[in-house]
């Protein structure tokens, strides 16, 4: 119960300093910072994938309405939470993961968690800012803003991460 | 049926996804921006009001920046005011638009699709597709609106198209986003022929019913042509600080319906 209650803290926490700082920040154009995805990144690896999924499009949509962007968050959460079982499987320990401990920096190590991050960052900024942008009339500069945003929030993320372990 | 069942079962994690993934779709692909944004109205109240809140904290600190702006915007009604009672004109017709404020409570300029987020609604007599200004000039046009929020689609986003013109030779063209910077706008549509300067200045041209004539838009930053084009690829520099908005003002024009109903007779 009381493991619940810390998750749905999480899935306020990320959505609402997305929705009221990182969504606020204007970066020149170059990249965007999307840190709300850290939920998805650390929920239970022995949580239903089913449940996982259907998580990450009410994370995404509760993004997309305070963004009067309809969709687009829903669609890209979607998509990096549907390869997140196989990017577990393909980054697993050496022992695998144990169920009772939580995903994250200190069980597994900064680097697993550096590996799994970027894959599902990387799967989930390149889906959202090609159906923000759609269009391949510029598309340097699409393929650089998804460079830049991909790191931009990785280092949030692993931040975020930081702080919230403290907790 | 056993087969079919199994088989659910079996992939249900894919069907899911892809059941999930067409749904997001369908929001992002609805026909106009309209349609898309009226779908989480209820929900808009809600996100609207938590903005709200936020904003109030946030507005403490940026008063210096409001306060600045307004005081211009004063100096320069008064001096129209003045040139008005120095030319003694008897009345000054009904032009019929009366203008709304509003406070700004969410906006993004970061994305393709841009939309801001303002605290005035039905209960203020705001509806869809009035035309929406700042101190400076013109911001975007209201796509969607609940009791007591409204959601503005600005000129940078890409999907607003809006009817200019030149100011000094009345030229007309159409008024575009290209999703790079929020202070350019691309302005097409102006004949080759015609003779440009940077500087010149744009403004609206009335056309649409929705917004008066003569706003002020921007000013030509750089323009040029291709050989080929009949056309000039304008880029404009905009009037309106798409950073720093806090109010604006929503135009209701009591003569829209007239307007319309003439329109479709004469069609």
């Amino acid at each position: 119960m009381k493991r619940i209650l810390k998750y749905i803290l999480l899935f306020i926490i990320s959505f609402l300093f997305q929705v009221l700082i990182f969504d606020k920040a204007y970066f020149y154009g170059y990249f965007n910072v999307y840190v709300y995805i850290l939920f998805i990144l650390l929920l239970p690896v022995d949580l239903n994938k089913n449940i996982v999924l259907l998580l990450g499009f009410l994370l995404g949509i509760t993004v997309d309405v305070f963004n009067s962007t309809l969709g687009i968050h829903a669609a890209a959460t979607v998509f990096m939470t549907y390869f997140r079982p196989s990017i577990l499987r393909g980054f697993s320990p050496h022992d695998g993961y144990e169920l009772n401990k939580n995903l994250g920096i200190i069980n597994y190590g900064f680097k697993w968690f550096f590996k799994y991050a970027i894959s599902l960052i990387l799967l989930h900024h390149t889906f959202l800012i090609i159906l923000d942008t759609w269009s391949f009339y510029n598309f340097g500069h699409t393929f650089i803003k998804i460079v830049f945003s991909v790191f931009a929030s990785l280092l949030f993320i692993i931040m975020g991460h930081l702080l919230i372990m403290k907790k | 049926m056993r087969n079919l069942i199994n088989f659910i079962f079996k992939y249900s994690y894919t069907i899911l996804f892809i059941i999930l993934l067409i749904i997001s779709f369908i929001f992002v692909f609805s026909n106009s921006p309209f349609q898309r944004v009226s779908y989480f109205n209820s929900a808009n109240q809600v996100s609207g009001k938590i903005l709200n809140k936020w904003q109030n904290v946030k507005e403490y600190f940026n008063l210096r920046n409001i306060n600045d702006s307004l005081l211009l915007e004063n100096q320069n009604l008064r001096n129209n005011l003045e040139k008005y009672r120095n030319e003694k004109l008897p009345s000054i017709n009904k032009s019929g638009f009366e203008y709304i404020a509003a406070k700004v409570i969410n906006i993004s300029v970061n994305k393709s699709n841009n939309f801001i987020c303002v605290d005035k609604g039905t209960n203020h007599g705001i509806k869809q597709e009035m035309a929406v200004i700042s101190s400076n000039g013109v911001v975007g046009l209201v796509v969607s609106v609940s009791e007591n929020f409204s959601t503005i689609m600005p000129i940078i986003n890409k999907e607003s198209a809006l009817s200019v013109k030149l100011e000094k030779n009345n030229y007309f063209g159409s008024l575009t986003w290209n999703a790079n910077s929020p202070t350019e706008a691309i302005l097409s549509e102006i004949p080759a022929y015609v003779s440009l300067n940077k500087g010149d200045k744009i403004v609206t041209t009335g056309f649409s019913l929705i917004f008066p004539e003569g706003l002020p838009v921007g000013v030509i930053k750089n323009f040029k042509t291709n050989e080929s084009d009949k056309f000039y690829t304008i880029t404009i520099s905009l009037f309106t600080d798409f950073h720093n908005l806090n109010h604006v003002y929503i135009i209701k024009n009591d003569f829209v319906n007239e307007l319309k109903t003439l329109k479709t007779k004469t069609e």
